[in-house]
C-alpha cells in the first residue's frame, strides 16, 4: 500500500513549497495570538477589517516578487513600478480622463516595462539585479516626470468628485460583503495566479528555469517568453498596487511604492520562497505577507518605535532565509549540491 | 627493488555515518601504470578525496614515498602531494599556462613574476612530451587535452610522484588519447607512478601494468599483468554477453523503419558540409576527432547556433531542435544536467508531455495513470522520493522515460557515457536500446567512441580540414583505431573469411 495515503500530513508537506508555507501560517498564528493576548483591540472586527486591507498591498507586491523569484531571478522596479502606476493614472484622471482608460494605459505602461525586464534578463541576459535597477531607476525617473515633477492634485479636480469617488471605491474604500474591496482585488488576483503557477504548463516552465535553466532549455522550455511572463505577471500586480495607492491618496504621490520591492521579497521569503529559484508557492506568499502585516500591526498595538518594527521584521527575514538554506542544504554552512 | 609511491593498507573509511571505503588496500609502485576500474561508483568520491587530502579514517594507513601521512590514529588533514586529473579543471581560468604551471604551486617564492623567465622555464617540460601549448595561452581557452596536459605538467614541475587520471578517455579523441598514453609512459619511465581511473577496461588492459576492480567500496581483485584480459573480469562478461545477443538478433532482424531526419551543417572547421540521414530505429554515433568542431555540433544542439549555417529536417520540413517535441536532447552526464532538483519526480517525468497532453498539469488523472503504468517499472518508492536523494540509476531511468514519454522521432545523446561506471554503462546501453526498439532514431555525438560502437549501425567521423568519413556496420572492423567492442566487428570479420 501506498506510504503518502498513510500519512495525509506527509502527503501535504510533499507538495512543492507547502513546508514554508505552513510554517509560515503557523507563525502568522502564534504572532497574532500573542499580540492580542497583549493588547485585546487586535481581535476587533474593525482591526482584521483594516489589517486585511493593507495586507492586501503587500500579498500583491508578494506575488510579483515570488513569480520572479521562483525563475531565480529578482525585480527591484517594482516600488518604482508602483509610484509609475500612482502617478500616470493620477495625472491622467487629473487631466480629465476616464477612470477606465486611464488604468488601461497604465497598465499598458507598466507591461511595457515588464517586457523590458523580461528582454534584459531573458534575451540579453543581463544580471537581473542590474537590469531591474535600472528600470527601477527609469521608471522612478518617469513618476517624477509625468507630472512635471511634482505629486499631482486630488484626481477629483479632473474627473469630478462622483466618479473620483468611485475609482476610489472601487480599489480602497468600498466593501464588499462587510470587507474592503482591496482584499477581494488581491484575492481575486491570488486565485488568478496561484492557478497560473500550480496548473498550467507556463507555471511550471517557470519553476522549471528556477531549478535548472539548462535542463529547461533542453526540454524545449522558451526561456525569454517563460522570463518575460514572469515579469509581466511582476508588471501587473505593481500596476494594481499602483492604483491602490493612488485611490487610498486619492491623488499621485511621486515617492508612492518607495521601498515596495524590498517588502515583496520579504514577504516571499518569509512564506518560503527560495532566493534560489524553483521552490515556493503562493500560499506561502499570502503567509508570508500576513505575517509582515500583522506583525506590523501588533507593533504598533503595543506601541513599539517604527525603529523596533523594522529590526523585528529584519531579523525575521533573515531567520526566514537561514531556514531556507538549512533546509535545503541539510545544515548550516554547507554548500549547496551542484 | 622498485620503490612504493603509494600504499593504502586495509582502510576503512566512513561519511556522515556511512562506510565508504572498506578494508581498502591498494599499492602503486614506482614508474607503474597501475589501472583502477570501478563496477559502480559507490565510495569512488571518498577514494579521490582521501587521495587529495587525509581525513580521518576508521581503520587502516595510508603511506606516500614510503612514508606514513594518515592513520585511524592520526589525520593531519592537509593535502597530498598527489595531481588528481578530473572532468573539472582545477586550473585558474583567467590566469596564464605558465602561471598555473610555476606561480600557484607551493614554495614558489618569487614576488615579482616575469613572464619571458617562466616561458623559458616551461620550454624544456613541453619538448621533452614533444606537445606545442603556448605558456602565455588562458587556461580557458585550452582544448581538453591540452588542459590535461598542463594539469599533468604542473604536477610533474610541483615534484608530485603520482598522478591520478580520472576519467579522461571520455573527454578526448582517441588520438589524443593515444599521445597521452604515450606521455604518461614517458613520465612512467623517469619513475613516476599513474592511477589510471577509467570504467572502460579496454583501455586499462592495454596500457596499464596492473589494475585493480573496485566494487561498493571494496577492492574486489587485483589482476596481476599476467592476468589482464577482459575473461578475468567477470562484469565485462555478462556487458559482452549482453551487447553479443544484441548484435545478433540485430543481423537476423533488421527493423530500420522510414526517415526519421536529416541533418545538413556546414561546420567551420571542415573541408565538406556534414550531411546525415537517419532512420527511424536507426543509431548513428558521430566522433568528433577535433575538440572546435565537436564544441559546433553541441552548440548547434543545444543552442542552436546561428553563426554559421545548418538545417534538420523531418518529413521534409525544416525543424528546430530546441522546443521541438520532435526532437529530444539528452546532454552529458544527463544526472547531473537533465533533472529539476526542486520539482517532484511526477512533474519531472512527465515535463516533457505538455504539448501531446495539454491538460497534463490541469487534470491529474493523467498523471494518475502515467503513475500507474511507469510505477511497475520504476517502483512505486520513487515517487516519494526528492530527486536529490533519488540514486543514480533512478535518475538514468528518470531522464530516459521522459524522453520515452515525449516519444520524439529522433534522440541527440552527446557523450551518454560519459562519467557513467560499468554497471550504469549497461543500464544507458540498455535504455538506448528501447529506444531504438520503439523505433526512436537516435545520434550519438562523442568525442571517445566509448561504448557507442555496440549500438550504433553507422560511424561518421569528423575531423578538421577533412571531409567526414562514413563506416556501415559491416565496416566496422576496419576501424584503424582501438576502440571498445571493436574486437566483437573484428571476430565477426574473422568468422566469416
Amino acid at each position: 500500500m501506498n506510504k503518502n495515503k498513510k500519512n495525509p500530513f506527509k502527503k501535504l508537506l510533499a507538495i512543492r513549497g507547502m513546508g514554508g508555507a505552513l510554517t509560515a501560517f503557523a507563525g502568522l498564528i502564534i504572532i497574532y495570538c500573542a499580540f492580542g493576548l497583549i493588547n485585546n483591540t487586535v481581535f476587533t472586527g474593525q482591526n482584521i477589517m483594516n489589517l486585511l486591507r493593507s495586507m492586501s498591498k503587500y500579498l500583491l507586491i508578494g506575488i510579483a516578487q515570488s513569480f520572479v523569484l521562483i525563475t531565480g531571478n529578482i525585480d527591484l522596479s517594482i516600488g518604482s513600478m508602483a509610484g509609475m502606476s500612482a502617478m500616470i493614472a493620477a495625472t491622467l484622471m487629473t487631466l480629465g480622463v476616464n477612470p477606465a482608460l486611464a488604468i488601461i494605459i497604465t497598465l499598458i505602461s507598466c507591461l511595457i516595462v515588464g517586457v523590458v525586464n523580461g528582454f534584459l534578463v531573458g534575451k540579453f541576459k543581463l544580471p537581473p539585479f542590474i537590469a531591474t535597477l535600472g528600470t527601477m531607476f527609469v521608471t522612478r525617473g518617469v513618476a517624477y516626470m509625468v507630472n512635471g515633477n511634482r505629486n499631482t492634485d486630488a484626481i477629483a479636480t479632473g474627473v469630478g468628485k462622483d466618479v473620483a469617488d468611485k475609482f476610489q471605491n472601487f480599489f480602497y474604500y468600498g466593501t464588499t460583503l462587510g470587507i474592503y474591496n482591496t482584499f477581494w482585488i488581491a484575492i481575486a488576483t491570488f486565485i488568478v495566479f496561484f492557478f497560473l503557477l500550480s496548473k498550467t504548463r507556463t507555471g511550471r516552465h517557470i519553476y522549471a528555469i528556477g531549478s535548472n535553466v539548462d535542463a529547461a532549455k533542453l526540454s524545449g522550455v522558451n526561456v525569454v517568453a517563460t522570463t518575460t511572463k514572469a515579469y509581466l505577471v511582476s508588471a501587473i500586480c505593481s500596476c494594481i498596487v499602483g492604483l491602490i495607492l493612488c485611490a487610498q491618496a486619492g491623488m499621485g504621490n511621486m515617492e508612492a511604492g518607495n521601498m515596495y520591492e524590498m517588502y515583496g521579497v520579504a514577504a516571499g521569503v518569509i512564506g518560503g520562497v527560495s532566493p534560489l529559484g524553483g521552490t515556493g508557492i503562493l500560499l506561502g506568499t499570502l503567509a508570508g505577507a500576513s505575517v509582515w502585516q500583522t506583525l506590523e500591526n501588533g507593533l504598533n498595538m503595543v506601541g513599539a518605535q517604527v525603529g523596533i518594527q523594522r529590526i523585528v521584521i529584519g531579523i525575521i527575514v533573515v531567520f526566514a532565509v537561514l531556514l531556507d538554506v538549512v533546509i535545503r542544504t541539510g545544515q548550516l554552512g554547507k554548500k549547496r549540491k551542484n | 627493488m622498485r620503490k612504493e609511491i603509494f600504499r593504502m593498507e586495509r582502510v576503512s573509511y566512513q561519511e556522515n555515518g556511512i562506510m565508504m571505503l572498506e578494508d581498502f588496500n591498494l599499492n602503486v609502485m614506482e614508474g607503474e601504470i597501475m589501472g583502477f576500474l570501478p563496477v559502480n561508483s559507490y565510495g569512488m568520491s571518498a577514494f579521490l578525496r582521501l587521495l587529495k587530502t587525509n581525513l580521518s579514517l576508521e581503520d587502516g594507513h595510508i603511506y606516500y614515498h614510503e612514508e606514513l601521512i594518515n592513520s585511524w590514529k592520526e589525520s593531519r588533514r592537509n593535502n597530498n602531494r598527489i595531481t588528481v586529473i578530473q572532468n573539472r579543471s582545477c586550473l585558474v581560468e583567467g590566469m596564464t599556462v605558465a602561471d598555473n604551471i610555476f606561480v600557484l604551486r607551493q614554495g614558489f617564492k618569487k614576488n615579482l613574476i616575469q613572464p619571458a623567465v617562466l616561458r623559458k622555464q616551461l620550454e624544456p617540460f613541453l619538448q621533452d612530451i614533444g606537445v606545442n601549448i603556448s605558456a602565455d595561452a588562458y587556461v580557458e581557452k585550452l582544448s581538453a587535452f591540452e588542459r590535461i596536459l598542463v594539469e599533468l605538467l604542473k604536477g610533474i614541475v610541483a615534484g608530485h610522484r603520482l598522478i591520478v587520471l580520472c576519467e579522461t578517455s571520455t573527454l578526448i579523441s582517441g588520438d589524443e588519447l593515444r599521445k597521452l598514453h604515450h606521455i604518461m609512459h614517458h613520465y612512467a619511465g623517469q619513475g613516476y607512478a599513474f592511477l589510471y581511473i577509467g570504467s572502460h577496461y579496454e583501455d586499462i588492459l592495454q596500457i596499464c601494468d596492473r589494475a585493480v576492480l573496485m566494487s561498493n567500496g571494496r577492492i574486489e581483485k587485483v589482476l596481476q599483468p599476467r592476468e589482464m584480459f577482459a575473461e578475468n573480469l567477470l562484469c565485462a562478461q555478462e556487458y559482452d554477453k549482453m551487447v553479443r545477443g544484441y548484435l545478433n538478433d540485430k543481423r537476423n532482424n533488421v527493423k530500420l523503419g522510414k526517415q526519421a531526419c536529416a541533418f545538413y551543417g556546414e561546420i567551420p572547421l571542415m573541408k565538406d558540409p556534414l550531411r546525415f540521414q537517419v532512420l527511424q530505429g536507426e543509431c548513428i554515433a558521430i566522433q568528433c576527432l577535433n575538440n572546435r568542431i565537436y564544441h559546433d555540433m553541441c552548440q548547434i544542439l543545444l543552442e542552436e547556433e546561428q553563426a554559421f549555417h545548418w538545417h534538420l529536417s523531418m518529413e521534409d520540413r525544416g525543424e528546430k531542435i530546441q522546443g521541438n517535441r520532435k526532437a529530444a536532447v539528452i546532454q552529458e552526464q544527463c544526472t547531473h544536467t537533465m533533472l529539476f532538483p526542486e520539482l517532484n519526480y511526477m512533474d519531472n517525468l512527465c515535463f516533457n508531455l505538455d504539448k501531446r497532453m495539454k491538460n497534463v498539469w490541469l487534470t491529474g488523472n493523467i498523471r494518475k495513470s502515467i503513475r500507474q503504468e511507469y510505477g511497475k517499472i520504476l517502483g512505486e518508492d520513487v515517487f516519494a522520493t526528492p530527486i536529490d536523494e533519488l540514486h543514480e540509476r533512478q535518475k538514468y531511468q528518470l531522464v530516459y522515460s521522459r524522453i520515452l514519454l515525449q516519444k520524439p522521432k529522433v534522440v541527440f545523446c552527446i557523450q551518454p557515457f560519459k562519467g557513467a561506471d560499468m554497471q550504469h554503462r549497461m543500464l544507458i546501453w540498455e535504455l538506448l536500446e528501447q529506444f531504438l526498439e520503439r523505433g526512436i532514431a537516435v545520434v550519438i555525438l562523442a568525442v571517445n567512441l566509448a561504448d557507442t560502437l555496440s549500438l550504433a549501425d553507422r560511424l561518421i567521423c569528423l575531423d578538421k580540414g577533412k571531409a567526414q568519413k562514413e563506416y556501415s556496420r559491416e565496416d566496422f572492423a576496419s576501424i584503424p583505431v582501438l576502440a571498445p567492442w571493436l574486437y566483437l566487428y573484428r571476430e565477426e570479420k574473422r568468422e566469416k573469411e
